[in-house]
């Protein structure tokens, strides 16, 4: 029983450090563009299958990954940055609506470029060496990998932490993020700050994707499975809080492998309910602040 | 205006002519087209009641939607009702539903009514999926017993005309009374709205559970007209599709839901007979309206109006 | 219209520190004062857009301290705003409309047209505004002073006993300020409103004012009819002073 809970616990830990890689970039991109980008969770399915294509570029060897795991989120991150400035920039002003109705396009028009670009076959990538096989726990066997991905998390926190509150680049981004007309007025090249937050976001997300790849298969429609659930961790977080996406990550996914032991077809209501629960007690979320 | 008043009459007469007589010049599976077009059309009307006409952009109306579908079967297959009576009470059950989910969601403004909005539908949504012994779960229910009398194409194809026809003028007065007048100005500034003595919260209550009301009703269509409903019917992605439908026609203007569900089911099925990739087609359309058209179909062709009479 | 010891802080600071007057009915006055003075919080106090922190608002004998903003306009007590809060994508003419149907308790009605209900009504306020040629005009629209007109018309439109407003001419230009100076008197005196003014143009306020009040920094310095307040030492060196 102990070992079905630890199990449970590590994967759940694993796939909630993914979604904090795409959920975060979601908030900040929130946070500091104000733009709700439905179409984030494309990125990370990019990611996925750009993971996979380099990872096979030269025959399926396992040494790729390696490659790939810098590489793919990059790419990633170039494909975000250009679509940012061909598509987003006009809607920066408008309403919620349009900008979530442009986005969903975007989801749309991503989703069949990726089936175009690569078909409708589900792939697989290979867990690299040297993350092969497990580790005795507590008299359990963990996998290596999982244990990989749970350290990330962490890692990437405290990397987006400190370029935040430690680099000049994130003085500036907050700045704009607090108050965008004033830092404009102040000389800061206010789009320029937008394109690389986006960037950065995309990056992310791409990362969560490229992590992700080796633990299920890469397939379309794997955007799908977690735009939702994103929302939810945002919003349990609070909007445009890197904690609280973290936060709100860590909780989401062991609510969800946990819970799936306790009521299995119950367990998707869970978030449903936090969410709910957030939005009418404190919608700014746990970390997030009031507006 | 009055002039505009008599050739906005004239158009209705002769959209309704051009519906009532199409029947009888093409197939059935374009009879089959235009029901499901009228149906969005209702569904899209009653989505914009809220979205263009009281600036509240719901991510939940699909729950009503399927609220309305799932009423309508299980009271007929679980309950043995007739019918009409499971039609009428699709529309009644989900206003019930209605009240307690809009009084908490009108108490939240902007992104936070639209995701609390959207939290309550998925809840409806895995509810309806899980409970398998008595909604069916994933499987749904199929196979629903309708009238003899509607159990034609052709019959069921006027049915639908005439119920949309009702609830576009029912919704239609609404908008132009003045309770409509009220939830326009709320849209438009919701301070000074209070402080011309509007109690803001109950009257976009009501506007939610009204738009709910017409959002079931045309869920329930739905499920008579395919005899079936699925927990599909009240996912986010068909919250999407209405939002889109009302988007493409105009929010602004009353008939722009319509002309988005006219446009939007035509080019969904002809370009899927010759393409498996609507998606892309239907994204890009998307961008573009955002982009380019921001007042939808309807809205661009009514400035074109307005400025050639100018001129 | 009466208040009592009204105090409101926000954060550390003291907007309004123990403010106490009294409203006579028909009453035409004025509160003036350096900017900061607390004026505005004042109004946002009497009209339910902030709860006082301790003190009252009476009006008409009833305490209205607590009551929110869409229940004090319904006992007949309306406002205008310093930054004009309009309906801007509804016509002039609906701008109006809308709030004499709110003020009559007709909007609740779902079938009726709308456009013929309170139409003489809707036209004589856009007579008197001088708006009835752009009643079709959206209000976003408007000119800045159409727009303020438009702002003070919408609290006219539910025909209040007490009106308050908060810098009616502000950005007007000299002739739209004396337009919109007679308006205020001539329907003063025609429906017997009592109307407090908050105003830093001292020509419409010396003009218009039965009585003037003095604020700064969020007390009430003085309060008397106009000559007095001209010669009152305190006012002239805080206030006039720094004008002269």
């Amino acid at each position: 029983m102990f070992e079905l809970i630890l199990g449970q616990f590590t994967s759940g830990l694993s796939v909630g450090m993914v979604f904090f890689l795409i959920a975060v970039g979601l908030s900040m991109v929130f946070g500091t563009l104000r733009v709700l980008n439905v179409a984030h969770a494309s990125f990370y399915m990019l990611g996925a299958y750009l993971c996979y294509t380099i990872t096979h570029f030269l025959g399926p060897s396992s040494g790729m990954f390696w490659i790939a795991l810098i590489l793919a989120p990059i790419g990633v991150a170039i494909f975000g940055g250009i679509l940012e400035l061909l598509v987003l920039r006009p809607i920066y002003k408008r309403e919620l609506l349009y900008q979530l109705i442009l986005t969903f396009g975007l989801i749309l028009i991503i989703g069949d470029i990726v089936k175009l670009t690569w078909g409708v076959q589900f792939y697989q990538v290979n867990i690299p060496w040297p993350l092969l096989g497990t580790v005795s726990f507590l008299g359990t066997r963990l996998s290596y990998y999982h244990i990989f991905m749970i350290a990330m998390g962490p890692i990437i926190l405290i990397l987006i932490w400190g370029l935040l509150h430690k680099t000049r680049l994130g003085s500036v981004i907050r700045a704009v993020t607090y108050n965008r007309d004033m830092s404009s007025a102040l000389g800061v090249n206010v789009s320029l700050v937008y394109t690389i937050v986006f960037m950065f976001a995309s990056w992310l997300a791409g990362l969560g994707g490229t992590l992700m790849a080796p633990m299920a298969s890469v397939f379309l429609g794997m955007d799908t499975t977690v735009t939702i659930e994103c929302f939810i961790i945002i919003v349990i977080g609070g909007f445009g809080s890197t904690g609280g996406a973290f936060l709100g990550a860590i909780v989401f996914g062991l609510a969800n492998s946990l819970g799936i032991l306790v009521l299995p077809k119950q367990a998707i209501a869970f978030g449903f309910i936090a969410m709910a629960a957030v939005l009418i007690v404190r919608p700014w979320g746990l970390l997030g602040k009031p507006e | 205006m009055n002039i505009i008043g008599r050739e906005k009459l004239v158009f209705c007469a002769i959209f309704l002519a051009i519906f009532i007589t199409l029947p009888f010049f093409v197939g059935g599976g374009w009879t089959s087209l235009i029901i499901e077009m009228f149906i969005m059309a209702i569904a899209a009307t009653a989505a914009n009641l809220m979205a263009g006409y009281g600036g509240m952009v719901s991510f939940g109306v699909a729950g009503f939607y399927g609220a309305g579908a799932y009423i309508t079967a299980l009271l007929i297959t679980k309950a043995g009702f007739p019918f009409g009576v499971a039609l009428v009470a699709g529309p009644v059950g989900a206003s019930i539903i209605a009240l307690p989910i809009g009084w908490f969601c009108v108490r939240r403004t902007a992104i936070y009514f639209s995701m609390l909005s959207l939290a309550f539908a998925q809840l409806m949504y895995v509810i309806v999926y899980t409970w398998y012994s008595f909604a069916g779960g994933d499987d749904g229910i199929v196979g629903i017993p309708i009238p003899a009398f509607l159990n034609s194409t052709l019959s069921y194809y006027y049915f639908t005309l005439a119920i949309m026809v009702i609830c576009l003028i029912a919704m239609w007065l609404i908008v132009n009374s003045p309770f409509g007048k009220t939830i326009q100005a709320l849209r438009e500034n919701q301070e000074r709205a209070n402080f011309i003595g509007i109690n803001i919260r109950r009257y976009q209550h009501a506007i939610f559970i009204i738009s709910s009301f017409f959002l079931a009703v045309a869920g329930s269509l739905y499920c008579g007209f395919n005899q079936n409903v699925f927990a599909d019917y009240m996912f986010w992605t068909k919250t999407f599709d209405i939002i889109i439908v009302y988007l493409l026609g105009g929010i602004y203007i009353f008939i722009g839901p319509t002309i988005g569900a006219i446009i939007y089911i035509l080019a969904n099925k002809i370009i899927i007979r010759y393409t498996e990739y609507w998606p892309i087609i239907l994204g890009m359309m998307i961008v573009f309206i955002t982009l380019f058209m921001p007042n939808g179909v309807a809205g661009f062709i009514w400035n074109r109006i307005s400025t050639t009479k100018k001129q | 219209m009466e208040v009592k010891n009204l105090k409101k802080f926000f954060g550390g600071i003291s907007a309004v520190r123990n403010v106490t007057f009294k409203l006579e009915a028909r009453e035409i006055s004025s509160i003036i004062g350096p900017n900061g003075a607390g004026k505005t919080t004042l109004f946002n106090l009497i009209t339910g857009k902030c709860p006082p922190d301790e003190g009252e608002v009476y009006f008409n004998g009833e305490n209205i301290s607590r009551l929110q903003p869409f229940q004090i306009c319904h006992k007949k007590l309306g406002r205008s705003f310093q930054i004009t809060n309009i309906f801007p994508k509804l016509s002039v003419y609906e701008n109006i409309q809308v709030a004499i149907l709110s003020s009559r308790g007709i909007n609740k009605n779902f079938f009726n047209r709308a456009d013929r209900l309170v139409k003489k009504e809707t036209m004589e306020v856009l007579i008197n505004l001088g708006l009835t040629e752009k009643k079709d005009v959206l209000g976003g629209l408007l000119a800045h002073g159409d727009q303020k007109l438009l702002d003070i018309g919408i609290s006219l439109a539910s025909n209040p006993d007490l009106i308050l407003l908060d810098e009616p001419t502000a950005g007007m230009s000299p002739q739209e300020t004396v337009k919109t100076t007679e308006l205020v008197k001539k329907l003063a005196k025609e429906r017997g409103m009592t109307v407090l003014l908050i105003e830093h143009d001292m020509n419409v306020v010396f003009s218009i004012s039965e009585i003037i009040r003095v604020m700064h920094q969020g007390e009430l310095i003085a309060e008397g009819k106009p000559d007095e307040i001209k010669s009152n030492n305190r006012v002239q060196q805080i206030y006039l002073g720094e004008q002269g």
